[in-house]
Order: C-alpha cells, then sequence, then structure tokens
C-alpha cells in the first residue's frame, strides 16, 4: 500500500504568480469557454482528473513508485495534482523549476538533467536546505561543483548517476564510468547518493508497440545492470528511476525499477497519444475563425501559439492545410457552419511546446473558466529565484 | 577553446545566466543603417514588422528617416508598442474579435491606428466602435495575393469593400495591403509568384482608383522579398521585420544585413565526440531548421527540449564553457524568452524587456 508524499501549503511564491494571472484574467473567470479571447490554452479539469486517476490507478499495485515531470506543463498547480493522486514527488528540468515546485509545497523535487554552472548549483545548494532536493550527473567535475555548493551552504544534495540507455545525449555509457562517478560521489562532502536515473527517451519516437516495448526491455536490462554492478561494487543504488509517457506501464514493471518519471500523462498532446491512446486531451488551444472563403477557415493560431507545425481541431476530422507563425488554415466544404467569430479547439501535436507560448491556463469545468493558473517558471530568465532564496525569502 | 569572450560589468554579470538570447548592437545598428541606405533614394518606407522581436527598445533602434511606424500582427502586440510610447502602429491581420476590436479603438485614441479588412461585418463593427470611442482608425484593404490565407480574393470584391469603408463613419481607407514576404528562397516558381502577387495590387489599386477612390498607402513585402518590393513601383510601404536581425537562411540572398542574435548556452555534459549545451526548443524557435554553433566545427546538432547535442570533433569545449548558436528562426525564438541581452565586441551591455512576449490576442 503506498503512501501519500507530504503535501505542504503553497507558500508566497504561488500565490502571487496565482493572484497575478487571476488578476490578469479577471473578467474572464465564470466565462463560457467558446467566449473568451483566442488564442487561448485551455484546461479541461474533468480531463486532467480523469488522466490522474487512472495514472494512480495504474500504479498503485506497481512495484515502483511515480515521480511526475513537470517540465511539460509547468505549473504548480498541475503539479500539486499528481502528488494528491500519487506521485511521491516532481522531475524538473532545471533547477528554478525545483525552485517553484518546492515553493508549491512540494518536498522531494529532482533536477532530472545537469546542474552546471555558479548560480545553479548555489540555487541548488539553498534549495536543499528547504526541501529533498536533488540532481543528475554524469562527470566528476559536476560532483566537485555540487560538492562544493552543498559545503558553502550547509546543506546536502541529493546525487543520482544519470545514465545512457540510447539516447546518446548526457549520462555515463557503461558500468566503468558510472563506478569513476560513483566513487567520487562518495568521497565529496554535501552529497548524497540517491542512485541511477536514465530515461529511454529514443523509445519514445516508436509508435509500433511491440518494438517500443522492446527496446524499453533492452533499456531497463542495461539500467538496471548498472545498479547490479554498482551494489556489487559497495555503491547500493536506493533508487532507479526512468521511463517517460511512452514507456511508463513497461518500465514500471521491470524488476529493479523502482521509480518511473513521466510527464505528458496529466496534459497529453498528439504525439504521446500516438503512445498511449487511454489518457485524454486535457491541454488544448482555443482558437477564432477570423477569415473564411468557401474551402478554408483561418485561425487566430499558428506555430507560434500552438507551438507545432501540426494540430486538430477537436472533435473534427478538418484536415489542416498549413500551419503559420499566428494562423492555421483548415479545409472546410461550403456546408460547413464555422463562420467568423467561431471558436475551436486545437489538440496540439506537442503541448510542451504550446505551454511555451502561455503565461497561464484558463482552467474550464462544465464549460466554463472555473480558475486561471499561472505558467512557473515562464523562464528561461529565473535567476532572480535565486535572488529569492539568498535574501532568505 | 575559448567560444565566447564574455566580460560584463558588475551590474549585468550579476544577473546572468544561461539559456540566454543575445543580440550583437553593432551589428544590429549596421542592420538598421544598412536599411536606410537602401531606401535612400526612392519614395518608399519600411513600416518594420515587431512581430520579429516584440521588443520596443529595439524597434526604437529601427525608426528614422524612410523607416516610420510599426506593423503589429496583433492587438496584444499593438497594446505593448502604443504603452511604450510609439504612436503610429498598423495591425496587419484582421480583427474580428469584438472585444479586440474595442481594444483597438481604445488605442486609436492615443495613436494612430490602422488594421487590415477583409470582410464587411467586422468593418461594420469596427466602425461602431470607433465611433463610440470618439476616434477614426484607418483601415487597409486586405488582398489574397498569395498565400490564400486571409484578404479579398479580387478587385471586385475589394471595391465592395471599399465602398462599404467610404460609406461609414469613423473609418478612412488608408489603402490597401497584401503579403507574398512569407516566400522562401527555395520556393519553386519564386519569381512567377512574386510578379503574379505583385500584379494583383495592382490590379486592385488600378480599379479602385478607376472607381474614384483614394488609395495613399501599398503595402506589402518582408525580407525576403525586399529588392523586387524595392524594383515595383505599386508598392510604397513595406513591412519588413527579421531584416534588422537575420536568419542563416536569409544570408545567401543579395542583402546587405548580417545575423545579430545568439542563443547563448552552457556545456553541462561531454562525452567522446559530443557535448551537450542547457539550450533546446524550450529557448529556440525550429521551424526553420537548427540553430548553428558559432566558433565550434560541428558534425551534427540534435536538438531536444531542453538541449541541444553537438557531434564535434576533440578536443572537446570544457564542461561549464559557454557557445553561441545563431537561431534559425528569430520570432519564434523571441517569442520563448522575456529578455533579450544586448552586446558590444564581446560584452554584456544591458538587458531589455521583451515586453509583448506572448501577446498573440
Amino acid at each position: 500500500m503506498k503512501t501519500h508524499a507530504r503535501l505542504d501549503a503553497p507558500g508566497a511564491l504561488v500565490e502571487a504568480g496565482h493572484r497575478r494571472v487571476r488578476e490578469l484574467y479577471g473578467p474572464d473567470l465564470g466565462r463560457p469557454v467558446e467566449e473568451l479571447a483566442t488564442p487561448a490554452l485551455i484546461l479541461d479539469r474533468d480531463v486532467l482528473d480523469a488522466n490522474l486517476r487512472f495514472m494512480e490507478e495504474h500504479m498503485r499495485e506497481a512495484p515502483a513508485a511515480l515521480r511526475a515531470h513537470v517540465k511539460v506543463h509547468k505549473s504548480p498547480h498541475i503539479a500539486r495534482l499528481e502528488v494528491e493522486h500519487g506521485a511521491i514527488g516532481v522531475g524538473c528540468a532545471t533547477v528554478w523549476e525545483a525552485i517553484v515546485m518546492a515553493r508549491a509545497g512540494i518536498s522531494d523535487v529532482f533536477v532530472i538533467n545537469e546542474v552546471v554552472g555558479a548560480e545553479k548549483t548555489r540555487a541548488l545548494a539553498l534549495l536543499a536546505r528547504e526541501a529533498d532536493a536533488k540532481a543528475a550527473v554524469d562527470d566528476p567535475a559536476q560532483v566537485a561543483a555540487l560538492s562544493s555548493a552543498a559545503v558553502a551552504a550547509g546543506s546536502t544534495i541529493g546525487v543520482f548517476i544519470d545514465v545512457d540507455e540510447g539516447m546518446h545525449r548526457c549520462g555515463v555509457a557503461s558500468a566503468e564510468e558510472a563506478l569513476i562517478v560513483a566513487r567520487a560521489i562518495a568521497g565529496s562532502p554535501g552529497l548524497r547518493f540517491a542512485g541511477l536515473t536514465g530515461y529511454e527517451g529514443h523509445c519514445s519516437l516508436e509508435f509500433d508497440e511491440a518494438k517500443r516495448h522492446r527496446m524499453a526491455h533492452e533499456a531497463m536490462a542495461f539500467l538496471t545492470g548498472i545498479a547490479d554492478r554498482l551494489t556489487a561494487a559497495g555503491f547500493p543504488c536506493p533508487i532507479v528511476s526512468a521511463a517517460g509517457t511512452g514507456t511508463w506501464e513497461v518500465t514500471s514493471r521491470y524488476p529493479g525499477v523502482t521509480e518511473i518519471q513521466p510527464g505528458s500523462y496529466a496534459t497529453m498532446d498528439g504525439h504521446h497519444r500516438g503512445l498511449d491512446p487511454r489518457f485524454g486531451w486535457a491541454t488544448t488551444v482555443l482558437a477564432t475563425v477570423i477569415s473564411r472563403r468557401s474551402d478554408r477557415i483561418v485561425l487566430d493560431a499558428g506555430n507560434k501559439t500552438v507551438g507545432a507545425t501540426r494540430g486538430v481541431i477537436a472533435g473534427s476530422n478538418l484536415e489542416p492545410f498549413r500551419f503559420d507563425e499566428e494562423h492555421s488554415i483548415f479545409l472546410v466544404d461550403d456546408a460547413s457552419p464555422l463562420r467568423i467569430g467561431a471558436t475551436v479547439r486545437i489538440n496540439c501535436n506537442y503541448t510542451p511546446n504550446a505551454v511555451s507560448y502561455f503565461e497561464a491556463y484558463h482552467v474550464v469545468e462544465g464549460g466554463r473558466v472555473t480558475d486561471i493558473w499561472p505558467v512557473m517558471p515562464r523562464g528561461p530568465e529565473s535567476r532572480w529565484l535565486l535572488d529569492m532564496l539568498e535574501r532568505g525569502e | 577553446m575559448e567560444s565566447v569572450s564574455v566580460s560584463t560589468p558588475p551590474g549585468v554579470d550579476a544577473v546572468f545566466s544561461t539559456p540566454a538570447l543575445v543580440v550583437d548592437l553593432d551589428v544590429f545598428d549596421a542592420n538598421v543603417d544598412a536599411m536606410a541606405r537602401l531606401l535612400a533614394g526612392t519614395d518608399k518606407t519600411v513600416r518594420p514588422h515587431v512581430k520579429t522581436h516584440r521588443t520596443p527598445e529595439l524597434a526604437r533602434r529601427q525608426l528614422g528617416g524612410p523607416v516610420q511606424g510599426l506593423t503589429c500582427a496583433t492587438v496584444g502586440e499593438a497594446e505593448a508598442m502604443v504603452e511604450a510610447g510609439f504612436d503610429d502602429v498598423l495591425v496587419a491581420n484582421e480583427v474580428v474579435d469584438p472585444g479586440k476590436i474595442a481594444r483597438l479603438a481604445a488605442l486609436a485614441r492615443r495613436a494612430r491606428m490602422a488594421v487590415a479588412v477583409d470582410d464587411p461585418e467586422p468593418v461594420a463593427a469596427l466602425s461602431r466602435e470607433a465611433v463610440a470611442a470618439g476616434v477614426t482608425i484607418d483601415v487597409l484593404i486586405d488582398v489574397d495575393i498569395l498565400l490564400h490565407r486571409c484578404g479579398v480574393p479580387s478587385a471586385a470584391a475589394a471595391l465592395e469593400l471599399a465602398r462599404q469603408i467610404e460609406r461609414l463613419p469613423g473609418l478612412r481607407l488608408r489603402g490597401v495591403m497584401g503579403y507574398e514576404g512569407r516566400i522562401r528562397l527555395r520556393d519553386e516558381n519564386r519569381t512567377d509568384k512574386i510578379v503574379r502577387a505583385y500584379a494583383m495590387l495592382r490590379e486592385v489599386v488600378g480599379a479602385l482608383r478607376g472607381a474614384g477612390i483614394r488609395i495613399d498607402t501599398v503595402s506589402a513585402a518582408g525580407t525576403s522579398t525586399l529588392r523586387e518590393a524595392l524594383a515595383d513601383p505599386v508598392i510604397t510601404e513595406l513591412q519588413c521585420g527579421v531584416y534588422a536581425l537575420m536568419e542563416p537562411e536569409l544570408l545567401i540572398m543579395d542583402l546587405p544585413f548580417r545575423c545579430a542574435t545568439s542563443i547563448r548556452g552552457t556545456v553541462i555534459s561531454r562525452h567522446p565526440g559530443r557535448v551537450v549545451l542547457n539550450a533546446g526548443r524550450r529557448v529556440v524557435g525550429m521551424e526553420y531548421g537548427p540553430p548553428v554553433p558559432v566558433g565550434v566545427p560541428v558534425e551534427s546538432i540534435w536538438m531536444s527540449d531542453e538541449h541541444a547535442t553537438i557531434a564535434m570533433p576533440d578536443p572537446l569545449p570544457p564542461l561549464g564553457s559557454q557557445i553561441d548558436m545563431t537561431p534559425g528562426q528569430i520570432l519564434t525564438t523571441f517569442n520563448l524568452h522575456d529578455h533579450v541581452w544586448l552586446s558590444r565586441g564581446g560584452t554584456l551591455v544591458d538587458r531589455w524587456p521583451i515586453t509583448a512576449r506572448g501577446s498573440s490576442q
């Protein structure tokens, strides 16, 4: 039986962010979604809840724990709901996201990335004073920098060894390389060896399910094999963390994997629906028909707002003709009821791209806007978060 | 190896962190001067399109002489620019939402506003809002000359719309506009398409003038059709935007502009044959291809959400060093940042807000 992770009340930072967007979009509260100014980023609360419940139920009896990756949605409010629905903590792409999520009341925050740069290691070390803060490493030089920062701040940073399971980006490529890094961690003050992390992201590009599962198995065999070698060498791995939304079910059942780190399951998009259609479209972009010819409509949302060169109109099989920067064109027939001024929902192909272009979600329940949730940190410029920590705020 | 010499005055350095958007002001200013020189001796003007960077301080540096007024893609951009003190703005896009039309009318109290139209209903709504606000809004009839997106499809439709505009209070017909600026260099039949686009404009202008309607402005073009537009007498105003910052794809054209923009990332991981920067799709617009690393030998580059993985020969740059990349597309890149850093001679000198970031409404 899995216990719920601790969730504290959100702090001043997140409250201020929430207040700001509620003021900005105040007139939209209570409004029917079709009447909103467009383009707008819509979050369907009932679909979000269903996605979170589905994952919660399926992970309840799984041997592995659920860690929700927040980089996909960058919403402290969605992150809190993920923890309420069984996530033991969050995964982040940057130390800035981790600070925001910790201040959202989440105590276990893992920057699933290498943290390099004096201002960033300092921020992580300060964060580690108030939260269970972790980061990934694949090089003794990163270990040394994290150690100095932790000692200077008087904190302890959790460190995962990043493993390259086939993406050939970051990560150690062998048990021998992992051992070198493990020894560096063990020999450095201010650090705690947390285990291994490896993202089999190359599997999420494979839409053939059988092939994808085989690739995931190979990746996990490699990852857990390194865990075994480290354990045998005197470095037991408390946590072995992996997976994304494309492979979560297979990876969460693989012996030796103790945690999965999917992100897209909560909000979803076209790409991930192709990998796992059991989750629904919780985020969509609302757009208006601004121009109409007999055979086409033009919407006021293009690749600058939908953040992708592809998307489909929800509930229709209208064919996309072209996505420009501020417009998209869909082919219609003469009888189409979509006139100038009509609003439609666009199902994006990749939600993180769309989220990058908005500052807030319009939360919709029963067809009306019930809240406005901030995208935090909007980024990438977030060094002011370090200043906040330095001031002890 | 030394990729970028970044020495910063104390204040600026204290807040700098990668990934960051950096504009070389020397190159930017040179591009602005080069545009002024191109226009000298013509009777044409450039109305810079701010969708490119959405940064008022950069727009301010572009204006002067034959470069006048601003072009915006949305009412939100226009609001940010008027708020920043600009007093002559064209929203080169159809505005149909009642709330946005009201916002446009409100802006017309503070600045000279113009908007594109291609349909009688929004025209009527614009008139009502202009009268209610006690203002006059200029309109340009948008003509579909290439993209088959917005715009009236024929001279006859343009004439009908023009007559409606002339009948309605609160509106003044300034002229016509068309957009052919999206033609890429590798477009097949590029020359033919541009010729036909301008012929369509000429036909519409001829029909309107023939019916006794005054046309002051014929507004069109982008940086990629700058040469053609300068050579064609029908066009009076060019809506070029990207010339000031430039994109690698446009460098092979015969244009006197150089790339002024970089995304600066840090090497966070190194493995045999590659380095990984902390600058991915979250901070670089990819629509015209991946960014081009500067000052390092590159075998290939793979962009993911948070990272740029660059395959390169030894010796690899050290962990923690910074590498600049030229973005493939400026417009989507700027829209991913809140601030742009300014540099001169490799030194960071200032930071300006991208005020209209996200102003897509």
